[in-house]
C-alpha cells in the first residue's frame, strides 16, 4: 500500500489554491464573455437607435435631408471613420444613401422597427462592421414626399465600424487579466498563510503529541486554547495518556515486583551458600541452612508455577474441565485445612452452609479459589479476630452465594480496586513471605473463566468480605 | 569496622551477619526502616547497608531523613530494584553506592571497603606504618613480607586505629565500632585486644601509643 506523506497543510493549501484559482479564472472568463455580449448588445442598441433616427429624419424630410444629416449625424458624411446607411423602397429603388458610401451599396436585410435585424459585415473601407436593417411603412406630412412615397414600405440598412466596441472589449480584457493576475498573486500569498494560521492548532497539538515519550506520560494537553473541532481529540488523547500511564506504571510495578520476588530468594540462596562455603559451620547449622535452602527452593517453585498458571490463564491456554461439584463438601474440606492455623493464632473460624449444594465448575480451579480466599482471610485477619464463611442460596435468582469474611483487616477502600492485580500487596516493602501476591490474581482469572461473580467489600468496622456468586450453577 | 544492615529478609540478614562477623566486622541489624533510621541516627557506623523495599519506612525515606541530619555515614543501597532510575534516584538522594540483588559476597565486601576507604580519604588498599603493611582488601597484615596471624577482632581493632592515624581513638569509640551494638563489654576487653596486637606486631607494636584515660593513637 502506498503511504501518503504529504501534510494536511500542504494538501489543503494546494487544494484551496487550485479551487480558488479555478473559480477566479472561470469567473474572469465569464465576466469577459458577459462584458463582450453586453458590449455588443449596447452597440446593437446604439445602431437600432441610430437607424430609427435616420428613419425619423427621412419621414420629416423636406428636401434638406442631407443638411439634417450634416447637422445631426456628421459621421455619415466624413471620409475617415465614417458610418453608412442606405434606404430603399421595397421594390429596390434606392431613395437615399450616405455620402460615405460613395459608389458602394449596403446589403439589404431588414427586420421590423421593433425587432431590427443585426449582422456582421465588412464595411466598404475594409473595416469590420456591424449592420442593422429595418423596414417600415413610410408616412409623411410633407406633400411632396407624401406624394412620392406615402404608404410605401421603406427599408433602411445602417452600418458602423465595430472597432470601438472591439477595442473596449480588448481594453476590458486586458484590465480584467491584470486584475485576475493580481488577485491570483494575492491568493498564492494569502492562502498558504491563512492555511498555516488555520492549521496551527493542529500543528501545536501534533508538536505536543510528538513530545510524549514513555518517560513523560504525565503530560496532559490543554484543551482551553484549542478550537472546538480539536477538543474531543485532545480530550481523548488525554484519556488515552491516563490509561497508558496507568498501564506503564502497572507494568513497571509488576516487573519490579516479579524481579523482587525472584531476586530476594536468589540472593538468600547465593549468600547462604557462599557464607557456608567460606566459613564452614557445625552440623546443626548446616542442617538449618539446608532446610532454609529447601524452603526457598519450594517457595520459588510455587512462585514460578503460579506465574506460569497466570500466564496460561491470560493466554487462554489453561484447560477447563467442567463437572458437577459438591461445593458444600469443598468448603468443609478446606475449612478443616485452615482451622489449625487459625486456632494457632487464636482466630475464630465460623461457618454456616447448606449441605450438598452442587455447582458446575472445574474442580482444581474451584479448590484453588476457595483455598486462596480462606488462606488470605486467615493470614490477614487480626489476632483474635473472626473469620466467617457462609454458603447460601439467594432467593431472587437461586444463585449460590459463598461469602468469606475476616475481621479487623488493615485494608482501605482504595486498596479494593487493585488487590486482584498481579503481585499486589498491601505492604510496599514486599517482605519475603510465603505468598507472592499472585493468589488473588489467580482467583480473579479462575472466576472469570468459570463465570463466577467476584465482589469485595469493606465494612465500617474494617471487616473485609469476598463474595462468590455462582449464577449459572444453580442445582 | 561497624556495619548497620537494614534488610527485611531474615535469612539474608542472618547470612550477611555471619559473613561480616567472620570478616571481623561488627554488625547491627534492623528489619524495618524506622528501626534502621533510629539506629543510624543514634550510632556511628562506618557504613549502612540499606534495602529499599522494607516495611514501615522505605529505604529511600530512611536515606533522605538520614541525610537531613548531620550524619555523613556512608550508605550502600542493596536492592532487588535494578532499573536505571532506581539506581540514579538512590545515588541522587545521597547513597554512596548501589548494588543490586542477587550479588556476590565478594563484590559486596569490595564495595563496602571502597566506600569506607573513601570515607577515610584513603585511595589505597595497602596501609603502611613502620615496617607493617596492612592490606584492607584481603584483611591481612605483614611485617617485612611475613604474615602476622591476627584474629578478625584484632585485625578490626588495628584497622580502626590505623585508618585514623594521627587521631586519638577512645576505648568507647573502638567498642562501639568493633563490637555489636547489643553486646555488653568488659571494661578491659579493648585493652586486652590491643595488648595482643602489640605482641604480634613485635617491635612495631610499640607504635600504638596508649594515652592514659583517653585511648590509643598511632602517630
Amino acid at each position: 500500500m502506498r503511504v501518503t506523506t504529504i501534510s494536511i497543510r500542504k494538501r489543503l493549501t494546494l487544494t484551496l489554491l487550485l479551487v480558488i484559482m479555478t473559480i477566479v479564472v472561470a469567473g474572469g472568463m465569464y465576466l469577459y464573455v458577459f462584458f463582450a455580449e453586453y458590449s455588443l448588445s449596447r452597440f446593437d442598441h446604439y445602431l437600432s437607435t441610430k437607424v430609427r433616427t435616420v428613419a425619423a429624419i427621412l419621414e420629416s424630410d423636406q428636401g434638406d435631408f442631407n443638411y439634417e444629416l450634416d447637422k445631426f449625424l456628421p459621421e455619415f458624411e466624413r471620409k475617415v471613420d465614417s458610418e453608412y446607411f442606405q434606404i430603399w423602397l421595397e421594390k429596390g429603388k434606392v431613395i437615399r444613401k450616405s455620402r460615405s458610401l460613395m459608389k458602394f451599396n449596403l446589403p439589404r436585410r431588414t427586420g421590423t422597427l421593433n425587432k431590427p435585424e443585426f449582422w456582421d459585415l465588412t464595411l466598404p473601407d475594409g473595416r469590420p462592421g456591424r449592420a442593422v436593417g429595418i423596414h417600415f411603412i413610410y408616412s409623411s406630412d410633407d406633400d411632396k414626399m407624401a406624394k412620392e412615397y406615402s404608404r410605401q414600405p421603406v427599408e433602411i440598412v445602417l452600418a458602423s465600424s465595430k472597432n470601438k466596441s472591439k477595442s473596449d472589449i480588448i481594453n476590458f480584457g486586458i484590465k480584467l487579466s491584470i486584475g485576475i493576475f493580481l488577485i491570483l498573486v494575492a491568493i498564492v500569498l494569502l492562502v498558504p498563510y491563512l492555511v498555516r494560521k488555520g492549521v496551527s492548532p493542529i500543528n501545536k497539538l501534533a508538536d505536543s503529541v510528538s513530545k510524549v515519550e514513555t518517560k513523560s506520560l504525565d503530560i496532559r494537553f490543554s484543551t482551553d486554547d484549542l478550537p472546538k473541532e480539536l477538543r474531543p481529540i485532545a480530550e481523548k488523547l488525554n484519556e488515552l495518556l491516563v490509561r497508558l500511564e496507568e498501564a506503564f506504571k502497572r507494568e513497571k510495578r509488576l516487573t519490579a515486583d516479579i524481579a523482587h520476588e525472584l531476586k530476594t530468594p536468589l540472593s538468600e540462596l547465593i549468600t547462604m551458600t557462599e557464607v557456608n562455603l567460606n566459613w564452614p559451620a557445625s552440623n546443626d547449622d548446616n542442617k538449618k541452612t539446608l532446610s532454609d535452602v529447601l524452603d526457598i527452593a519450594k517457595q520459588m517453585q510455587t512462585l514460578v508455577s503460579t506465574i506460569l498458571t497466570q500466564v496460561r490463564m491470560e493466554s487462554k491456554t489453561q484447560r477447563v474441565a467442567l463437572e458437577q461439584i459438591n461445593i458444600s463438601t469443598v468448603l468443609i474440606d478446606l475449612i478443616k485445612v485452615h482451622k489449625k492455623e487459625a486456632e494457632s493464632r487464636s482466630l475464630k473460624l465460623e461457618s454456616s452452609y447448606i449441605q450438598d449444594l452442587m455447582v458446575e465448575s472445574d474442580k482444581p480451579m474451584l479448590y484453588s479459589i476457595i483455598n486462596n480466599l480462606l488462606s488470605n482471610a486467615v493470614q490477614y485477619c487480626a489476632d483474635k479476630g473472626i473469620i466467617s464463611c457462609s454458603l447460601s442460596v439467594r432467593e431472587e435468582d437461586m444463585a449460590i452465594i459463598l461469602k468469606i469474611r475476616n475481621s479487623n483487616s488493615d485494608l482501605t477502600e482504595e486498596d479494593l480496586p487493585y488487590m486482584f492485580e498481579p503481585m499486589w500487596r498491601k505492604s510496599k516493602a514486599r517482605t519475603y513471605v510465603d505468598n507472592s501476591g499472585l493468589g488473588l490474581t489467580l482467583v480473579k482469572s479462575f472466576c472469570d473463566v468459570l463465570s463466577i461473580g467476584l465482589k469485595t467489600e469493606l465494612s465500617e468496622d474494617k471487616d473485609f468480605c469476598v463474595t462468590l456468586e455462582f449464577l449459572k450453577n444453580v442445582d | 569496622m561497624k556495619i548497620l544492615l537494614v534488610e527485611d529478609s531474615k535469612r539474608l540478614q542472618e547470612s550477611l551477619q555471619k559473613a561480616f562477623k567472620n570478616m571481623g566486622y561488627a554488625v547491627d541489624f534492623a528489619l524495618d526502616g524506622e528501626e534502621g533510621l533510629w539506629l543510624a541516627q543514634n550510632n556511628d557506623y562506618d557504613i549502612v547497608i540499606l534495602d529499599l523495599m522494607i516495611p514501615k519506612m522505605d529505604g529511600a525515606t530512611v536515606l533522605k531523613n538520614l541525610r537531613e541530619t548531620d550524619k555523613k555515614t556512608p550508605v550502600l543501597i542493596l536492592s532487588a530494584r535494578d532499573a536505571m532510575e532506581d539506581k540514579v534516584g538512590g545515588l541522587n538522594i545521597g547513597a554512596d553506592d548501589y548494588l543490586t540483588k542477587p550479588f556476590a559476597l565478594e563484590e559486596l565486601t569490595a564495595r563496602i571497603n571502597a566506600v569506607v576507604r573513601r570515607k577515610y580519604s584513603s585511595d589505597k588498599n595497602i596501609v603502611k606504618f613502620s615496617n607493617v603493611e596492612m592490606d584492607i582488601s584481603s584483611k591481612k597484615v605483614h611485617i617485612k613480607g611475613k604474615e602476622v596471624d591476627l584474629t578478625p577482632r584484632e585485625y578490626t581493632v588495628l584497622e580502626y586505629i590505623l585508618l585514623r592515624r594521627g587521631k586519638l581513638v577512645s576505648r568507647t569509640e573502638i567498642e562501639s565500632h568493633v563490637y555489636n551494638y547489643s553486646k555488653e563489654l568488659m571494661s578491659n576487653v579493648v585493652d586486652s585486644v590491643v595488648c595482643n596486637i602489640r605482641k604480634k606486631l613485635g617491635s612495631s607494636g610499640s607504635l600504638i601509643i596508649t594515652r592514659r584515660g583517653f585511648g590509643y593513637i598511632i602517630e
